[in-house]
């Protein structure tokens, strides 16, 4: 009987905990420090060592010079000349 | 009732025979004064008569014989409606024009169809419709129109002498140049020189020529062509034709080959030497130009002393004193003169005097469109150079933001650069502009278009 008693005993706690939500606890590093000039890059340069820029095409802005797509108004104009 | 018709019959007929009384009253009086050759009083006389009905044919013919002695500025204060009821080829053409420049490109034909091909107005009418036919980008059937219209006019150039034969040569040569200007259009550039040189160098017209060809050149890629057209107009013949747009295109020219510090050099002329000259005909135009009809005493004032005032107005003078527009009109304005001192008694003086104050102030009008026409002229090129010099300097300084320069400096030139027909000769230019050889200039320029990257320390 006891034996019993125990059995739902342990089973109704362990559902009990299983229904408990975990509480996860996330702890950081209050503080860290990095030393860079102690950091080593593994790989070979591929880059010239000095400053560069890289050279980007200029848009070429053209402006509508003066021209000349016919000569209408002078063929109106020589009639009126006429007379 | 029946004697009321009668008397309404009555009334009409009689009303009927008074009116061709007088008609035929006038008809006799014009042609009396034809025959006295008061030719502007005979107009008047006849034509007055006939504002609101069609004359009968034998009026219609003396009003044309009139007509070819007086010249059409009579019917300039004519509305449509009275042009029509004349019904007559020189009223035909005038009202085609109108409708012409009113872009009423229908009515112009129709004006035009009962053109007869005899007529001498005939020529003009194939003008006026070609030029229809142009407005409406019917370029084939404008093309042959206009050849159809050199013909005619070459026809009666080679009946006539003197004056009329110089209104027919201009007219076949208008109608040649406006040929030459729809090929310009259609970018035909090489056939539209070809036409253009279809003009004798003595021809009035042919000044006018030289600028669109070196245009027609220009766009064909031949720069040192195009320059060389434009430097004749620094010869002494052709000074008083200059024009601004010829160095506008000048320096358009350079700029093509690159030559930017002569391109420049044409823009800085422009600014200090045309433009304060154009400013100094303003303020002499402003001055003057209230007195009453200066414009018209200008052109009979002596061309030293025109010269004196001002150098272009000098050379708008004698440009307009070429126009057959001014020939025509002064022609009219020395046969009102002659018909008012010949002082016959029928003239009537107070009409020719009215008639001569009209032709004075259209005179007048015309010489002051055209002086205000040509400095407008001047300063709206001056814009367009403007532009020119900020893309000379917007490409000098993306060269010099490329590293770039130009491969070849600035050279005197090479005969190799000079692009030839097989019919052109060639003769080197040694500073004298020969009569001959006017027009057919061309420089030799190198192109400097050719980029290389620049040197660190150069």
């Amino acid at each position: 009987m006891s034996k019993l008693i125990l059995l739902v005993l342990t089973i109704l706690f362990s559902t009990q905990a299983l229904a408990q939500k975990k509480k996860v606890i996330y702890k950081y590093k209050e503080y860290e420090k990095f030393d860079l000039g102690d950091m080593e890059i593994k790989g070979s340069i591929i880059a010239p060592g000095d400053l560069s820029v890289k050279e980007r095409r200029r848009k070429v802005f053209e402006r509508d010079l003066f021209h000349k797509d016919n000569f209408d108004e002078k063929i109106i104009e020589d009639i009126k000349f006429i007379r | 009732m029946k004697t009321f018709f009668l008397f309404i019959t009555l009334m009409f007929s009689s009303n009927l025979l008074a009116q061709t009384k007088e008609i035929e009253e006038a008809y006799r009086k014009a042609i009396f004064h034809y025959k006295k050759k008061d030719y502007f009083t005979a107009l008047d006389v006849i034509a007055k008569k006939f504002k609101f009905q069609t004359p009968k044919p034998k009026i219609q013919r003396l009003i044309e014989v009139l007509v070819g002695h007086t010249g059409t500025h009579f019917f300039n204060t004519y509305t449509d409606l009275e042009l029509r009821k004349l019904n007559i080829p020189t009223t035909d053409l005038i009202m085609a024009k109108r409708n012409l420049y009113l872009g009423k490109y229908k009515y112009t034909y129709t004006r035009l169809a009962r053109m007869p091909k005899a007529h001498r107005l005939y020529p003009e009418a194939l003008l006026v419709k070609a030029t229809a036919y142009m407005k409406e980008a019917n370029y084939s059937k404008a093309v042959k129109t206009y050849k159809q219209c050199a013909e005619a006019a070459f026809q009666w150039e080679e009946k006539l002498d003197d004056k009329k034969q110089n209104y027919f040569s201009i007219l076949k040569e208008t109608c040649i140049i406006d040929i030459a200007r729809i090929h310009f259009k259609m970018k035909n550039y090489k056939l539209a020189i070809r036409n253009y040189e279809n003009i004798p160098k003595t021809s009035f017209k042919w000044p006018y020529t030289l600028l669109e060809k070196a245009w027609a050149y220009y766009y064909d890629g031949n720069y040192n062509r195009s320059l060389g057209i434009l430097l004749t107009y620094n010869s002494p013949l052709l000074e008083s034709y200059f024009t601004p747009e010829a160095e506008v295109l000048k320096a358009l020219n350079y700029f093509k080959l690159c030559l930017y510090e002569d391109a420049l050099d044409v823009v800085e002329k422009y600014y200090t030497t045309y433009a304060p000259r154009s400013n100094k005909l303003k303020n002499v135009i402003l001055n003057q130009g209230k007195k009453d009809l200066y414009y018209f005493d200008l052109m009979f004032t002596p061309i030293s002393d025109s010269e004196k005032e001002n150098k272009f107005m000098r050379n708008l003078v004698t440009q307009m004193s070429k126009r057959i527009k001014f020939n025509l009109d002064l022609n009219s304005f020395y046969k009102i003169n002659k018909e008012i001192y010949r002082n016959n008694k029928s003239a009537n003086v107070k009409l020719l005097l009215s008639m001569q104050k009209d032709l004075k102030e259209q005179i007048n009008h015309y010489v002051k469109v055209s002086m205000y026409r040509f400095i407008n002229e001047i300063h709206s090129l001056s814009s367009e150079m403007f532009n020119l010099k900020l893309e000379i300097l917007s490409q000098k300084r993306d060269l010099a933001y490329r590293n770039k320069t130009f491969k070849k400096d600035r050279s005197r030139g090479n005969f190799e650069n000079i692009k030839r027909q097989p019919s052109q000769e060639f003769y080197t230019f040694k500073n004298a502009f020969w009569a001959d050889e006017l027009g057919d200039y061309s420089l030799a320029l190198s192109s400097t278009c050719k980029t290389r990257k620049k040197e660190l320390y150069e």
